[in-house]
């Protein structure tokens, strides 16, 4: 039994230590929302003519992004919800 | 191995799908052309623009007009300017020979490397009051002296171009969506026959996953639309109907949440779970078919078929669509195993 409350004590430290909880710039929701706010700026007609160029293809890219990124973002938040799981075991044992 | 080979299979599938579909050129197309009109009797001169071509490489570069098979006139003199420029003149015929005084004629480029360059109704050839007689007249068309090009490249279309490419994904997410969508179905099904409450956590799993499978077709199909319709959305029946059907599963969640009790959460989620697939085949496959609508496959608009889907396309395609199922399915089952989890929490 001790031994596995130790461990479970490395995980809850391994846990603070992670990327989505502690930096606040590499936030996910800063990211996403970062990507959002520039979506506008993204699609204005200069970029456009950028989008457009050599037979569109870059277009094509972007329809590749925006399946990348919803993907990701389901992921993430399923792995949120997982990890306030994980914390809420740990807190109770 | 035994548990996971289908992850690795929906992993090294769908990177397939990334590198073929990115990497295999298109077909040589005619981009634009600076003349599109012709006066009988008189000499035409066109210059063209070629997509992925070699009129600067190749030897033998041949064009013609042509109105039918039996009323075709040559090129009798073509200047390559490097490998996508060419200056085309042509000898016009004095009549159109059918009785009309107008026409439009379709551009064919052919040469050993390219093979055939076709721009349908590309010219248009008109008849004036004062036309000089020509002794030019035209000609029998004859296929089997034209070059064939037979390498692996997918179709040129105009105003596709390169977006044709978004086959592999806008189209292909939605098809995974209905695998996802039929396997949510079953489950409901299933649920209400066996009272078995893990089929309804199932159920629900694969219906999220789906939900999010529809956002990424409107969001990729709008994108895709800006490029060749030029505005993201549209009010064309086939867009309505298709953002009405994700609405209609985000609602399955909205009543899911809605409801405390686990039974009659299952009972009634599984029955919109049906209600909601069986409206959803109408929205979606049968009303904008009665009607007009640019999306391809509606409204005598084809698609899946001729120059749109051709086998090159259908050999990155097919695959695509399951290795995003795969995905999908991958996805939903991780959903699928948190929920257990929650609902063992909860019973403790």
């Amino acid at each position: 039994m001790k031994l596995k409350n130790e461990q479970k004590k490395v995980d809850l430290h391994l846990l603070n230590n992670n990327w989505s909880t502690q930096p606040k710039l590499m936030n996910v929701k800063f990211i996403l929302t970062s990507f959002l706010i520039s979506l506008p700026w993204l699609v204005k007609a200069e970029s456009l003519d950028f989008l457009r160029s050599t037979g569109k293809i870059y277009s094509v890219v972007v329809v590749i992004l925006i399946l990348f990124i919803l993907i990701s973002a389901y992921l993430i938040r399923l792995d949120r919800k997982i990890r306030t799981l994980e914390e809420k075991n740990n807190n109770e044992s | 191995m035994k548990y996971w080979w289908w992850k690795i299979a929906a992993i090294v599938i769908f990177c397939y799908v990334l590198l073929a579909g990115m990497l295999t050129p298109l077909k040589p197309g005619i981009q634009s052309i600076d003349n599109t009109k012709g006066i009988l009797g008189e000499e035409l001169v066109v210059g063209v623009t070629g997509y992925n071509s070699y009129f600067g490489s190749a030897l033998q570069n041949r064009a013609f007009l042509k109105l039918s098979d039996d009323k075709v006139i040559e090129t009798h003199q073509i200047t390559e300017r490097g490998d996508y420029k060419a200056d085309l003149r042509f000898n016009l015929p004095d009549h159109l020979s059918t009785g009309k005084d107008v026409e439009r004629a379709t551009l064919i480029i052919n040469n050993e490397v390219d093979g055939s360059l076709i721009l349908p109704n590309a010219i248009l050839l008109k008849k004036e009051d004062n036309t000089k007689p020509s002794d030019k007249q035209w000609g029998q068309f004859n296929v089997n002296e034209l070059f064939k090009a037979d390498r692996f490249r997918f179709p040129y279309r105009n105003q596709l171009n390169e977006t044709i490419r978004n086959t592999f994904f806008h189209v292909a997410i939605w098809f995974a969506m209905f695998i996802l969508l039929i396997t949510a179905l079953v489950y409901s099904i299933r649920y209400l026959i066996t009272k078995d409450l893990l089929l309804d956590t199932k159920a629900a799993a694969f219906t999220s996953v789906a939900i999010v499978y529809g956002l990424i077709g409107l969001a990729t199909g709008a994108v895709w639309a800006k490029f060749t319709w030029g505005a993201f959305w549209t009010a064309d029946v086939k867009l309505n109907m298709a953002a009405i059907s994700v609405l209609i599963y985000m609602a399955y969640w909205l009543l899911r949440s809605s409801i405390a009790d686990v039974d009659a959460r299952g009972r009634v989620s599984a029955a919109y779970n049906i209600f909601a697939f069986v409206i959803m085949i109408p929205l979606i496959f049968i009303i904008p078919r009665l009607t007009d609508s640019l999306h391809p496959g509606n409204g005598g608009n084809p698609a899946l078929g001729g120059e749109d889907l051709d086998n090159t396309l259908r050999m990155i395609f097919y695959p695509s669509i399951i290795a995003l199922s795969l995905l999908g399915v991958w996805m939903s089952n991780l959903t699928y195993r948190y929920q257990i989890l929650v609902d063992n929490e909860i019973e403790e």
